[in-house]
């Protein structure tokens, strides 16, 4: 049997620790396990009703809420700021859910929940940098069904992804994708950091912390620590 | 004692032996059994829900047959059955080697892409990366397919459906494949349209040396288009032979309804 760690949230509400029940943090965490052990691949899991809207974070609070613990010093990113009202919000529910504290320092922090940006300091091996991912699938607008992008996935047919490259040259003279740039983990999985902006892809090469992409009901991708080729 | 070393232009390109697909107690086709010769083209008619549709899927590797074997003779010369070879292998098959026209154009083409990335997809597929290769095959390839070079940016849902189905067709072609299945590529089209389709049509396959298997109930596009015809009803071939032969001179009562049925002008 899982421990239940009961939390007492600032309005006098009780909660498991991290709002989720622990078997639930146990399938997130197994799902994150396969996917720092198959690079670029979306694992996917079955995401819970959470108390906030789908597309404003569900899947992202479900990861971090898988890895945080007692000690952890929490950063919330979101519109690449900690003080929009989404960062706000979702700060203060693991404040009243779990009690860690937090932090707008990114040196300070232990996990960084983010949508959009990546932080410009160097992170280290110790720190968790979680992203909200909207659509993980980088061939979902050329290719409706799921079924048929997980084949292509599995055969790496990646043909279909330079007809998007072709599109952007022959409609605006060069690739205009600014954001949601597909990237290749490991020369084997293409997959897709929405909506982080293209300038910020290069960061997530080569990096010494782990991160989890997560999309909510859908998938946790990880480039793991370490990923050698992007 | 060793064999003369034969042709592959001399021996067949497809074997189908006893190809048979049931729907649970129902008979999509039944012992279907024919050879496809390089350069070929052969017509499947019968009436709507005669299983000719059925037959084509299963050849092409759309639907697994219940039972029976299909073997198709590869660019290196070799006997594959289809359905012992690997997803992945199949599926380079279908970019590469064949080429499928469904009969209503949105099913084959990407809609929300234009009509250059549409032809330059399969050659993506298998490696191009070449923007202005590409660009230019593509060109190529409209022009062949008489869509002026100047809609090239444009997407197929601006297209009509003549157009919409030359494209698909020009799609299909861009990789130089040696087996294309159509399943009626005329309905929907008016006669004009169909007519010039049909001219195209028989230009490329006589000019590329290609092997079709073209399913249609319409026997005047049969006749205009294919040396050989199987005549399918409920499920089963009835009769089958060079296609003037057996249009001019059918031996089965049903295909002498058919053909009888055709509307003289």
């Amino acid at each position: 049997m899982t421990e239940h760690v009961e939390t007492q949230g600032i309005s006098g509400e009780h909660y498991n620790f991290a709002y989720l029940d622990e078997q639930t943090k146990r399938m997130i965490r197994r799902a994150i396990l396969k996917g720092i052990a198959i690079p670029g691949y979306q694992v996917p899991f079955a995401a819970r009703e959470m108390p906030m809207p789908y597309g404003w974070g569900t899947g992202g609070v479900q990861v971090t809420a898988a890895v945080i613990g007692k000690d952890d010093c929490l950063k919330m990113i979101d519109q690449g700021s900690d003080d929009t009202t989404n960062a706000v919000a979702l700060r203060n529910f693991f404040v009243e859910t779990t009690g860690v504290d937090t932090t707008t320092k990114t040196k300070d922090a232990s996990i960084i929940q983010t949508r959009h940006r990546i932080p410009e300091d160097t992170l280290t091996k110790d720190q968790v940098l979680v992203y909200q991912v909207p659509i993980p699938e980088p061939l979902r607008f050329l290719e409706p069904r799921e079924t048929e992008t997980r084949k292509m996935h599995a055969l790496e047919e990646y043909g279909l992804m330079h007809v998007k490259l072709y599109e952007d040259i022959a409609k605006f003279g060069h690739i205009a994708t600014a954001y949601a740039y597909p990237v290749m983990v490991q020369d084997r999985y293409v997959m897709d950091p929405s909506p982080t902006p293209k300038f910020d892809n290069p960061k997530m090469d080569q990096m010494e912390r782990s991160s989890c992409l997560e999309q909510a009901a859908k998938s946790a991708s990880m480039p793991s620590r370490h990923t050698p080729r992007w | 004692m060793s064999l003369p070393i034969q042709s592959t232009e001399d021996l067949p390109l497809l074997q189908v032996s006893n190809t048979t697909k049931l729907y649970g107690g129902r008979i999509g086709c039944k012992d279907v059994s024919f050879d496809l010769y390089p350069g070929e083209v052969l017509a499947i008619v019968g009436e709507s829900g005669s299983g000719k549709t059925t037959l084509l899927n299963c050849l092409a590797t759309r639907l697994t047959p219940t039972s029976g074997s299909v073997n198709y003779r590869n660019r290196m010369g070799q006997m594959r059955n289809l359905y012992e070879m690997s997803e992945a292998e199949r599926r380079m098959l279908m970019r590469t080697d064949w080429g499928f026209v469904h009969q209503h154009p949105a099913d084959g083409l990407r809609m929300t892409v234009s009509a250059g990335a549409n032809v330059g997809e399969r050659l993506m597929a298998v490696g191009a990366r070449h923007y202005g290769n590409i660009r230019d095959t593509a060109t190529d390839w409209l022009g062949r397919v008489e869509i002026a070079e100047d809609r090239i940016d444009d997407d197929p849902r601006a297209f009509s459906g003549g157009m919409r189905q030359r494209l698909q067709i020009a799609r299909n072609l861009v990789t130089g494949p040696r087996l294309v299945f159509m399943d009626e590529p005329t309905g929907g089209l008016d006669v004009s349209v169909q007519a010039r389709l049909l001219d195209l049509l028989r230009g490329l396959v006589a000019d590329l040396g290609l092997s079709v298997i073209i399913v249609t109930h319409d026997l005047a596009v049969a006749r205009l288009l294919s040396h050989r015809i199987l005549v399918m009803r409920h499920g089963h071939v009835i009769e089958s032979g060079l296609t003037d032969q057996v249009l001019d001179d059918p031996q089965e009562s049903y295909t002498q309804l058919l053909v009888s049925s055709i509307l003289q002008p």
